[in-house]
């Protein structure tokens, strides 16, 4: 997915804002459009699910969508409701309701991020490591604010082709396969028999 | 913003010094209220607690309080000429406010609580939404039988795990049938249905015994209305009903080592014992020893001899958890199966000797200087205020208590230390339960 470099006014910013938007559109607060969908009542095929953009960094950026299935459910028929609502959105747009819903939050949790001194030391570092100004939690607030439910919808046709899709699975492991026969390195309690 | 991070950035240490102005006060219903003004930012928390913790599950019903705090947000029925609401409309309406509530219930506590903006038009819809939520749940039996499935599948993933199975079995062998040991389960959770929901509060969920803790961009005057508004949907009490006492857990009459078969790669090891209640007067004493026994991180005496002289874990703690009731005394840590009894026996020699001798003078020093020099990165945001607000206001510590903690804490002695272990702990009577390794 494309960085958020800056605020210099290129498709690159403009769409990496669009996506944190179409990220919050879907899963942003209780009952957003991933939970409704796939998560709640009978039948459902999730027990939970979210989505995430990470927008900014050094180098390109990654949008997620994760679910856990229902028991009875798959792997695969998650993977397709999932991508059904990024088609959707593709297709039909969003609302100006849910556009005022998700900048309306993303307003309030900037304030409320101020309750932190560590975060707003944390907020300061990130900015100055990625050549951001240092008032760069306002202005992106501000450029938030400037995105139109059509540009979202354009983003949601535009980045979800399978050349960048990466899909992964994790399976529960059962009796002997719980039981690795030496402690990996990548396990932390693999590390703590040193 | 540059401006304004710098002024918050020394607002707090400033206050800090110059003590937390603690006001507080009992409303007509008998709810009293703790209020610290934090004028700041432009935002507000409010947390509501109620007698209604775990502890007062009823027998075969584990998991009620916990079930009926997340059943809260799930809708609202038609109050005071609003309409009813589903979860959704609910949820909705709460982002479109920017504002969030919340709701959960721990061993001894039931507690709502409530962030917002303090901009007049989105603080009063925030009131009064949650006011039709605290006062009108409708308690939806479709979405609690999707949501207890969740659940169950969360405690079977959560089931797998060797911490988990450890934990279960060493709480069980600390408190018995003591409701600080009752643990959830499918079985305690097909028991509970909505009208035990509804019933569960109108039992516990009692004004007069309400305490109410906020800290924001609000004066007094301010926040009597807000609490006014807030809790106008709830019942009011003529006279407070006395609630069943819960009995105090019993001490351990003996040791006992449970070695349990799992297939981990590491054995997770509990040794502990019921330790203090948080009204017991040694709190201080303990508090302090413990950063030195195992609560310390790398300079504490069980990571020094654990890890650091014998490699036998990663890492390795102790800590209290005091309730209204006594919580655990706990020593944890992870071990290769292979050396797990080896590191038992090490952290119990450790805890004896500490036990018996007490800390040295420079342990204590040391301990002091780190817990005090330490103790405003414990009031460094709004959220530890309100978390330090509801426990005075829950245990009724003074309201100095926060202004006096250092000068409690600088005055122990290491004799009153070692004097107040012996008090609290019998090391020849520890329950260890060594878990994994041997499938």
């Amino acid at each position: 997915m494309p960085n958020f470099s800056g605020f210099e006014a290129t498709e690159d910013n403009r769409d990496a804002l669009a996506l944190t938007l179409l990220s919050a559109v879907l899963d942003g607060y209780s009952g957003a459009r991933l939970d409704r969908a796939l998560a709640q009542g009978e039948g459902r095929l999730a027990d939970s699910v979210g989505a995430s953009n990470s927008m900014s960094g050094r180098g390109p950026q990654v949008f997620m969508l994760d679910a856990v299935p229902a028991k009875g459910k798959t792997p695969e028929q998650l993977e397709a409701a999932l991508r059904a609502q990024i088609a959707r959105i593709a297709k039909e747009g969003v609302s100006e309701a849910e556009m005022r819903r998700v900048k309306a939050q993303w307003m309030a949790s900037n304030v409320y991020q101020r309750d932190s001194i560590f975060n707003q030391a944390r907020e300061l570092g990130n900015a100055w490591i990625e050549g951001m100004p240092l008032d760069s939690a306002e202005r992106v607030l501000e450029s938030l604010n400037t995105i139109t439910p059509a540009q979202v919808q354009a983003v949601a046709a535009k980045y979800f082709g399978d050349d960048t899709l990466t899909v992964a699975t994790l399976l529960p492991q059962t009796g002997a396969r719980a039981f690795p026969r030496k402690p990996s390195a990548a396990s932390r309690h693999g590390e703590s028999t040193r | 913003m540059k401006r304004f991070a710098c002024a918050v950035l020394f607002l707090f240490p400033l206050v800090s010094w110059a003590g937390i102005p603690i006001q507080h006060w009992t409303m007509p219903t008998g709810a009293k209220v703790y209020l610290v003004e934090a004028p700041g930012i432009p935002m507000v928390d409010v947390q509501i607690e109620f007698d209604a913790g775990a502890r007062r599950d009823p027998a075969g019903q584990s998991g009620l309080a916990g079930a009926t705090a997340s059943m809260m947000a799930k809708g609202v029925k038609a109050f005071q000429g609003q309409p009813a609401m589903d979860e959704n409309q609910l949820g909705e309406a709460w982002a479109d406010l920017g504002a969030t509530v919340g709701a959960n219930a721990s061993a001894d506590r039931m507690s709502f609580s409530l962030r917002s903006l303090t901009r007049p038009e989105l603080l009063e819809a925030a009131i009064a939404l949650a006011a039709r939520q605290l006062a009108a749940p409708s308690f939806p039996s479709a979405v609690w039988q999707s949501e207890r499935q969740r659940w169950v599948a969360s405690i079977a993933e959560s089931n797998t795990k060797p911490a988990t199975q450890a934990g279960k079995a060493f709480n069980k062998a600390l408190f018995g049938t003591h409701p600080y040991g009752a643990q959830v389960d499918e079985a305690s959770l097909r028991r509970i249905d909505t009208p035990d929901m509804a019933q569960f509060l109108s039992r516990y969920m009692l004004l007069c015994q309400a305490k109410i803790s906020v800290v924001g961009a609000v004066n007094r005057a301010q926040t009597e209305n807000l609490l006014t508004q807030l809790l106008s949907g709830l019942p009011r009490q003529s006279a407070c009903p006395v609630l069943p006492m819960v009995g105090e857990v019993a001490p351990l009459k003996q040791a006992q080592k449970l070695e349990i078969p799992f297939e981990s790669a590491q054995a997770h090891v509990f040794i502990g014992q019921v330790g203090i209640a948080r009204q017991n007067p040694d709190f201080f004493a303990l508090t302090l020893g413990n950063y030195v026994l195992g609560g310390g991180g790398f300079v504490s005496r069980l990571t020094n001899e654990v890890r650091e002289k014998r490699g036998l874990s990663y890492s390795v703690s102790s800590y209290f958890s005091p309730g209204q009731h006594a919580g655990a005394f706990t020593v944890g840590l992870q071990t290769r199966p292979d050396q797990a009894t080896q590191a038992v026996q090490v952290a119990s020699d450790v805890l004896a000797e500490f036990v018996r001798t007490g800390p040295t003078e420079q342990e204590v020093q040391a301990a002091k200087d780190f817990l005090i020099g330490g103790f405003a990165l414990r009031i460094d945001s709004n959220r530890k205020l309100l978390d330090n607000l509801s426990n005075i206001a829950w245990f009724d510590l003074p309201l100095d208590y926060l202004d006096t903690w250092a000068a409690e804490m600088d005055k122990l002695t290491a004799a009153q230390i070692q004097q107040a272990f012996a008090r609290n702990l019998q090391p020849q009577r520890m329950v260890s339960v060594i878990l994994g390794g041997k499938p």
